[in-house]
């Protein structure tokens, strides 16, 4: 395989697997917290499981990235020939949804957590909660925008 | 109250769940207009319908009666401790907090022994040792109880042949209960037990300041009796000792325990009413706990909410008691004041 190819495989992966992690830490934390609420109140089941699948869009982001930048290079069908310099670029264009999704996950998850607690005594107030944990989540989109934009930018073949 | 020590805190993902729970659990807490239900409440049955509605019924289903209140208090609090110690973020934690009975325990062992009265009305079975296993350590039939209660009870013998007062026992017996959360607070690493144990240690010094000047007890035992580690020095603590009672408070609203000092103009120093220091000391670290509302992964909610159910218990024994012997209302309002101020 050539370098740029390698670097563009790097970059999806690398995409798929920051933003994973952050989803996947983010969900850990605030399904913890929801775990520890439905002991006592199964039935807030639905409120809880919207706040713990928040910090999961970083994850969808990342797979998505990585998706595009096998269609990109070709990966899917003919794979084309990528020189070294678009594969930096497109190492480069994955890092905003990797690194966006994996911080931003994390911290949505605290957010999440916390809105847990407001689930917990004031379920009327559960939408307050979500909006914000959808704060934190208008980074981890920024970060896809860019990515997606550098993407389209960029020439292969 | 300052927050920015519990936002700097260190996330701890461990007591996600545990916090997730107890945030349930505090919704079933009687706070004040549950408790001015159940003291207005006209006949036994609507008592038992408002403790019901707060997770005493289970206590009062299987035939007790209300008049047989002890027990059923005893038993939603031993549920409310297992409940945590269930957690498994929270078992350390439970059990650190009730340890504080078996050292209540010998203590009323112990001073009842001084006395030669009975100690049973005082005692609890909240605690983890056995009482008769104090009890056979105290009348010699056995040798140890366990090695911070066996501290106690060596240190409080040597001093009662010299000076045979109740007041060293509750001297020595709180000392040694401090020493021993400090020894487990920094033994499991939770930097939030530390800040809370000097609190404490403060707290207990003022007690102690304020139990040995009633004592006209001499300086050597103030000496020996305060603990180190609280944020007041305790060279100021000794100066203190044979100032005025003005001198005392001017002293303390130096400190973050101006709120103690200025409750009721300072009249439980000049009356010399240490249980009322004790219930502002308890609404101190209560207040200090209340903290535990932002936090959403700590340790603090756990023992925030512990607290929050031995105050309801103390309250609810009033109230219980009061209307059982058909006490008046408004005296067995009065004795609440001492909770809610």
């Amino acid at each position: 395989m050539e370098l740029g190819m390698i670097l563009a495989v790097f970059g999806a992966a690398l995409a798929v697997a920051l933003a994973g992690i952050g989803s996947s830490i983010g969900i850990g934390y605030a399904a913890q917290a929801s775990n520890g609420v439905m002991t006592e109140e199964p039935e807030k089941f639905t409120s809880l499981l919207i706040l713990s699948v928040l910090p999961g869009t970083q994850g969808m982001y990342g797979f998505v990235v990585a998706f595009f930048v096998m269609l990109k290079v070709g990966l899917l069908g003919t794979t084309l020939a990528v020189t070294p310099a678009q594969g930096w670029q497109i190492l480069g264009a994955c890092l905003p949804v990797g690194l966006a999704g994996l911080f931003s996950g994390i911290h949505q998850g605290k957010v999440s957590a916390s809105g847990v607690a407001i689930v917990a005594k004031q379920p009327q107030e559960f939408v307050k909660a979500v909006i914000f944990s959808a704060l934190v989540e208008t980074y981890a989109v920024l970060g896809l925008l860019i990515t997606i934009l550098l993407l389209m930018g960029i020439q292969v073949g | 109250m300052a927050y920015s020590s519990l936002i700097k805190m260190k996330w701890d993902s461990r007591y996600l769940s545990a916090v997730g729970n107890i945030r349930v659990l505090e919704k079933r807490i009687m706070g004040r207009p549950a408790m001015v239900r159940l003291l207005e409440a006209r006949s036994e049955d609507e008592m038992c319908r408002v403790l019901g509605d707060y997770g005493y019924g289970e206590f009062l289903d299987d035939g007790s009666s209300i008049h047989d209140f002890e027990s059923i208090l005893s038993a939603h609090l031993r549920r409310s401790y297992e409940l945590i110690e269930k957690m498994s973020a929270g078992r350390l934690i439970a059990r650190i907090s009730r340890r504080r009975y078996d050292f209540h325990n010998l203590k009323a062992l112990l001073k009842a022994d001084l006395l030669g009265e009975d100690p049973e009305p005082s005692l609890s079975t909240l605690g983890e040792i056995p009482v008769s296993r104090m009890k056979d350590v105290l009348s010699g039939k056995a040798k140890e109880i366990s090695p911070e209660l066996d501290v106690v009870v060596r240190d409080v013998k040597a001093y009662l042949e010299n000076e045979s007062s109740p007041q060293v026992v509750d001297l020595l017996v709180d000392k040694a209960y401090i020493d021993y959360i400090s020894k487990m607070g920094s033994e499991i690493g939770i930097q939030f037990f530390d800040r809370l144990v000097s609190k404490q240690v403060d707290l207990t010094n003022i007690k102690t300041l304020m139990r040995i000047r009633k004592m006209e007890s001499n300086r050597k035992l103030l000496v020996d009796a305060l603990l180190p580690g609280g944020e007041i020095d305790n060279a100021v603590l000794l100066r203190l000792y044979d100032r005025s009672n003005e001198d005392i408070l001017s002293a303390l609203r130096r400190t973050s325990y101006a709120s103690i000092a200025n409750a009721g103009g300072g009249e439980w120093l000049h009356k010399g009413d240490i249980s009322k220091l004790e219930h502002l000391s308890d609404n101190f670290i209560l207040g200090y706990l209340g903290q535990a509302r932002i936090v959403t992964s700590g340790p603090e909610p756990l023992l925030s909410y512990l607290m929050q159910k031995d105050k309801e218990i103390k309250i609810l024994r009033i109230i219980l008691v009061g209307k059982i012997n058909s006490i008046p209302l408004d005296l067995i309002r009065e004795r609440l004041t001492v909770f809610y101020g």
